[in-house]
């Protein structure tokens, strides 16, 4: 039925991927470029930017903060939340709606308003502009998109295979180490990726709460746009965009690989 | 035969009750099962039949009563701990691991030298004819092969008893009668105590020692397959075994072996004599016990007017209505029906020992 307009698609399909590709692609041109501060289109090209951003402490610093924080937060939200996950498709309980919409809080209350509450909660408890606070605030934020996957999951799961475990003589965390987990596992591990990216892509509340000893990577890109216009963003900017593209390669594989019929 | 041996498994008045429900799921079943005995919880759905079997297993727990195994009550036992086989209707098998590791993973709980997992895990699939997927995984198998590594799954640790969920309901035809003859021969050959659950009757037929047939939570009746069949105890387990013709009708007093009926009278060879006269009775004649006859058969038989005729290929249903409008079936050879035509009178008969007489309370 589509078939008549199969190239006119086609055609809009590669206007809106270079709509969205151009001001990356931009951003990657003007990374190779030379000079102190950020143009384009450069008058040559070199990689010294990146040879300066690798050498910076004030860039390598944030870089690690933001994958430890990322990881960090990745796990708290994964040992908090898998235990809800369960309750939740397992068992009815008073309260559960009103609790559930609790868990989903935070992805309905505007990022500003969270990094305010943040703000203030975490001075007066003494967590402010550290590591520790950064980790379990990224952790809130990840909840709810975590809840979601692991509750899809585990819908999915098939409950008489606990049942079966039980009956060869599997106690329930034998059943849980032994079943659930290799089962559940791949999907566990997309909701902590999904944990880790929101928390290394998050800006708003980084910007209220981590201060300099916790800084992530967003928010020294934040400052550096707006206080140097160092070239060595655009850098950056290009590592994650290589980075994330890479992922989603390999992602696109998997999938391919999977979705091919096994063989006999 | 030892006391334990009668009743190995014994469900002593198990009653179950789910909140929020007025009538009971299970109301009140006691059981003796013996070592080594084949029965089927046959029933329709809602019976109670899958229920007293996750009471079994443990994953539910009586409202009242007892379920002692060699007379040890197991009721405060969580699953694990008793021991027993089971198969489900979906098979059930841990699809990341490959057939050698779900049969070998209840030897491995129980802490079996690894050598000795190997060679009982080998023995076992060929017991089950896969020797040759050992190494496969669940989603490369037919439903059949995946019930087969279900089975040698649940036998492998040599149970006391083993409980299957209907287990043979996904598959087909063919294939699900190929696995009642496997599962009765495993069954006999390694002496298994096996609960069956099904709602198919000839499935429990061909299978069982004794059959107990569920209603409404109660057990009807429980006996081998032949006495269900050819005695069933009451209106349901009649209509629900087998194919049947219920006719109602008054015992006769001081006349054992006699009923009335709109058929006139009937003999049988048991039941009446302990009846009140005048006790409203149902007479119970299998359809495939009713015979073309040649002549007129005063007592044992009655005068029909074709009503319908169906070919099922191997025998012929015919359908007819006798004196005092009263319906009667018979199930013939094509044969033998070849006269039969819609409106054509016809003659039947029958043996008195093929009559049951059944209380019409029951």
């Amino acid at each position: 039925m589509f078939n008549g307009s199969g190239t006119l698609s086609r055609s809009l399909a590669v206007l809106v991927a270079l709509f969205i590709l151009i001001p990356m692609l931009l951003v990657a041109v003007m990374s190779f470029g030379q000079g102190s501060s950020l143009r384009f289109p450069p008058q040559a090209y070199t990689l010294e930017s990146y040879a300066a951003y690798f050498k910076s402490r004030s860039w390598t610093i944030p870089t690690l903060n933001s994958f430890v924080i990322g990881a960090l937060s990745a796990i708290l939200a994964l040992a908090v939340t898998t235990p809800a996950a369960f309750a939740f498709t397992l068992y009815d309980f008073r309260g559960k709606r009103l609790i559930r919409l609790l868990v989903m809080m935070p992805l309905m209350v505007p990022f500003i308003v969270m990094a305010l509450a943040y703000f203030f909660f975490f001075g007066q408890i003494g967590l402010l502009n550290t590591m520790a606070g950064v980790i379990i605030a990224h952790a809130c934020l990840a909840i709810p998109i975590v809840f979601l996957i692991q509750s899809a999951s585990l819908k999915g799961f098939d409950w008489t295979l606990v049942r079966a475990s039980q009956a060869c003589g599997a106690g329930a965390f034998t059943t849980f180490r032994r079943i659930c987990l290799p089962i559940l596992r791949p999907s566990f591990l997309v909701a902590g990726l999904f944990a880790f990216i929101s928390s290394f892509d998050e800006t708003v509340v980084a910007l209220f709460i981590s201060g300099r000893a916790a800084s992530t990577l967003p928010r020294r890109m934040f400052e550096s746009v707006r206080q140097e216009s160092d070239p060595i963003v655009a850098v950056v900017s290009t590592l994650l965009f290589g980075a994330v593209a890479a992922v989603a390669l390999v992602v696109a594989l998997r999938q391919r690989r999977a979705a091919r019929p096994a063989n006999r | 035969m030892t006391e334990t041996d009668a009743s190995f498994l014994r469900l002593d008045a198990i009653v179950k009750r789910y909140p929020g429900t007025t009538a009971p799921a299970v109301d009140g079943i006691s059981v003796d099962i013996r070592r080594g005995e084949f029965v089927s919880l046959l029933g329709p759905s809602g019976s109670g039949k899958t229920t007293t079997l996750m009471m079994i297993a443990g994953f539910e727990l009586p409202s009242e009563g007892r379920i002692l195994l060699d007379g040890r009550d197991i009721v405060g036992l969580p699953p694990h701990r008793r021991n027993f086989g089971m198969v489900f209707q979906n098979y059930a098998l841990f699809p990341h691991m490959t057939v050698t590791q779900n049969v070998a993973y209840p030897l491995e709980l129980r802490k079996i030298a690894a050598a000795e997992v190997r060679t009982t895990v080998g023995r076992y699939l060929e017991m089950v004819g896969l020797s040759g997927l050992a190494g496969r995984r669940p989603a490369e198998l037919s439903g059949g092969q995946q019930q087969r590594v279900a089975l040698a799954r649940a036998l492998v640790f040599s149970p006391p008893v083993v409980l299957m969920d209907e287990p043979l309901g996904a598959l087909d035809k063919n294939l699900r009668e190929q696995l009642q003859v496997e599962i009765k021969e495993l069954q006999k050959s390694l002496g298994i105590t096996l609960i069956y659950v099904t709602h198919d009757q000839s499935e429990a037929m061909t299978m069982s020692d004794r059959i107990a047939v569920f209603n409404h939570g109660r057990i009807d009746q429980i006996a081998p397959p032949d006495r269900i069949y050819r005695r069933p105890a009451t209106r349901f387990v009649g209509e629900f075994v087998g194919d049947s013709n219920m006719i109602e009708g008054r015992a006769i007093a001081g006349q054992a072996g006699l009923a009335d009926s709109p058929l006139g009278r009937i003999t049988c060879a048991d039941g009446t004599s302990a009846l009140a006269s005048g006790q409203p009775v149902l007479v119970m004649i299998r359809p495939e016990l009713v015979r073309l006859s040649a002549g007129p058969a005063p007592q044992n038989g009655a005068q029909l007017v074709v009503s319908r005729i169906t070919n099922y290929g191997d025998r012929v249903l015919v359908e007819g209505i006798g004196p005092n409008d009263t319906p009667l079936r018979l199930r013939v050879s094509a044969r033998e029906a070849e006269g039969c035509r819609p409106g054509a009178r016809i003659q039947v008969a029958w043996d008195p020992e093929d009559v049951h007489v059944l209380p019409r309370s029951a």
